[in-house]
C-alpha cells in the first residue's frame, strides 16, 4: 500500500496525526520547519479495488460494445452504447464511454475535461504591442493582429471570467498602425507628385 | 441569447511557477468552482488548468519558508549599495543634494522592506489528493494561504463531512504505517 500518512513537504517524514488540524504552524518532528496541516476525511477512504468487468455467463445477456465477452452494466448517456464496468466512466452523475469523452473533449463541449486553452486576445495584444518597439514590423503585424482579433473574437477564451478588452485594444492599435502606414505612404506619394 | 454566468470566483494570492529549469515561468492563480478548486497556470498565449475536486482533497499543507528574511536581507543590501555612496559623498562634500539622494534611496528600500514584512511570513503550500501532491505557487504568504484555506474548508467539509482527530489516529493505515 502506498504511504497514506501526510508527510512533511520538505523532508518527506510522515507526520503523526497529533499535528493534523491544529490551525497553527507546528514544527516538523524531523526537520523542525513550521507546518500547518489540514487533513480531510478523504484521507480515510481506502483506495478503490478497481473493476475488471464481469464475464457473460448466460446467452442473451447484454454485452459491452467494446468488450464482447463482458457483461454490460450501464448504457452510455450520450450515445446509448452498452458499457461494461471497465468502460463505464462516471462524470458529474453521467455514465459515458471513452469515445464520447474523447469527442466531447476535442470539440470543447466538456469544459471540465479541458486542460489547456489558447488566449487569442493576449496573442493579438502581444502582436500589436511588441513590434511597436522597433516600429517597422508593424507594417506586417498590424493586419495579422486585426485578422487574429476578428477571426477569434467569438472563440472560447479562458474558462475563468475574462472580458474582451485586450481584443479591443489590439484592434485599436492595429488600426492606428495601419492608418499611420497609410499616412506615411500618402505623404511619400504626395511629395513625389509635387516634385 | 442570455450568457451563462461564469461559475468561478477568484481566490486570493498570485505567484509564479518556474518551468524549464527556471528559464521560463508561468503565472499562477486559484479560482473556486462549484465543486472544485481550479489552479490556472498562464503563459503569454495560453492557460493550463488543474482541477482539485472538493470530494478528493485529502490534505492542505502550509510550510513556512525563509524567503521573507532572505528578501529583507537582499533589500537591505540594495539600500546600502545605493544610499552608501551618496552618504559617503555627503560626508566628504557636505552637499545637501547628496544627503537628499541618500535619504531618497534609503527610504525607498526601507518602504520595500516594510511592505515585504507586512505581507506576512512566506510559505509553500501543497494540496494532496489520492493521486498527487501539487504545489500551489499562488499561495506564498502564510496569511494569504490561511485566508484561502478558510474559504476552502467549509466547501470541502460540505463535500466530505467532518472527521475527528481520533478517527484519523485510529485509521487502520495510520496504525499500519506507525508500526513500520
Amino acid at each position: 500500500m502506498a504511504p497514506r500518512l501526510v508527510a512533511c513537504t520538505k523532508c518527506s517524514t510522515p507526520l503523526p496525526p497529533a499535528l493534523y488540524n491544529t490551525g497553527e504552524l507546528r514544527p516538523c518532528p524531523s526537520c523542525r520547519v513550521g507546518l500547518q496541516i489540514e487533513v480531510f476525511p478523504a484521507v480515510l477512504r481506502p483506495p478503490g479495488p478497481g473493476s475488471v468487468g464481469e464475464k457473460v455467463v448466460m446467452d442473451g445477456e447484454a454485452t459491452c460494445f467494446f468488450h464482447a465477452t463482458k457483461r454490460a452494466v450501464v448504457p452510455c448517456d450520450s450515445c446509448g452504447r452498452f458499457l461494461c464496468a471497465v468502460c463505464d466512466v462516471e462524470m458529474n452523475g453521467e455514465h459515458l464511454c471513452s469515445t464520447c469523452i474523447e469527442s466531447g473533449r476535442k470539440k470543447g463541449r466538456m469544459q471540465k475535461l479541458e486542460s489547456k486553452r489558447t488566449l487569442y486576445d493576449n496573442l493579438a495584444l502581444a502582436m500589436a504591442l511588441i513590434p511597436m518597439i522597433i516600429v517597422w514590423p508593424t507594417i506586417i503585424t498590424a493586419p495579422i493582429t486585426l485578422y487574429i482579433a476578428i477571426r477569434h473574437w467569438n472563440a472560447p477564451s479562458s474558462v475563468v471570467p475574462r472580458t474582451r478588452w485586450r481584443f479591443v485594444v489590439a484592434i485599436i492599435l492595429a488600426l492606428l498602425q495601419m492608418g499611420g502606414w497609410v499616412a506615411v505612404f500618402c505623404g511619400v506619394l504626395f511629395s513625389k507628385s509635387h516634385h | 441569447m442570455a450568457r451563462t454566468p461564469n461559475p468561478y470566483t477568484k481566490l486570493g494570492g498570485r505567484g509564479i511557477r518556474r518551468v524549464a529549469f527556471g528559464v521560463s515561468a508561468t503565472r499562477c492563480r486559484l479560482w473556486l468552482g462549484e465543486d472544485h478548486l481550479l489552479a490556472v497556470d498562464a503563459t503569454m498565449t495560453s492557460e493550463e488548468y488543474r482541477r482539485f475536486y472538493f470530494r478528493d482533497i485529502e490534505a492542505f499543507v502550509i510550510r513556512r519558508t525563509v524567503r521573507r528574511q532572505v528578501m529583507n536581507w537582499l533589500l537591505g543590501f540594495l539600500a546600502v549599495i545605493t544610499a552608501g555612496p551618496f552618504t559617503a559623498a555627503y560626508f566628504s562634500e557636505r552637499s545637501v543634494g547628496f544627503l537628499f539622494a541618500a535619504l531618497g534611496c534609503g527610504l525607498f528600500w526601507l518602504v520595500c522592506i516594510l511592505f515585504n514584512t507586512l505581507l506576512g511570513a512566506t510559505c509553500q503550500t501543497h494540496i494532496r489528493t489520492a493521486a498527487q501532491i501539487e504545489q500551489l505557487p499562488s499561495l506564498v504568504r502564510v496569511p494569504a494561504a490561511r485566508k484561502a484555506l478558510a474559504r476552502l474548508q467549509p466547501l470541502i467539509v460540505a463535500a466530505q463531512g467532518q472527521a475527528t482527530l481520533e478517527e484519523f489516529a485510529s485509521a487502520p493505515w495510520i496504525a499500519m504505517e506507525r508500526t513500520r
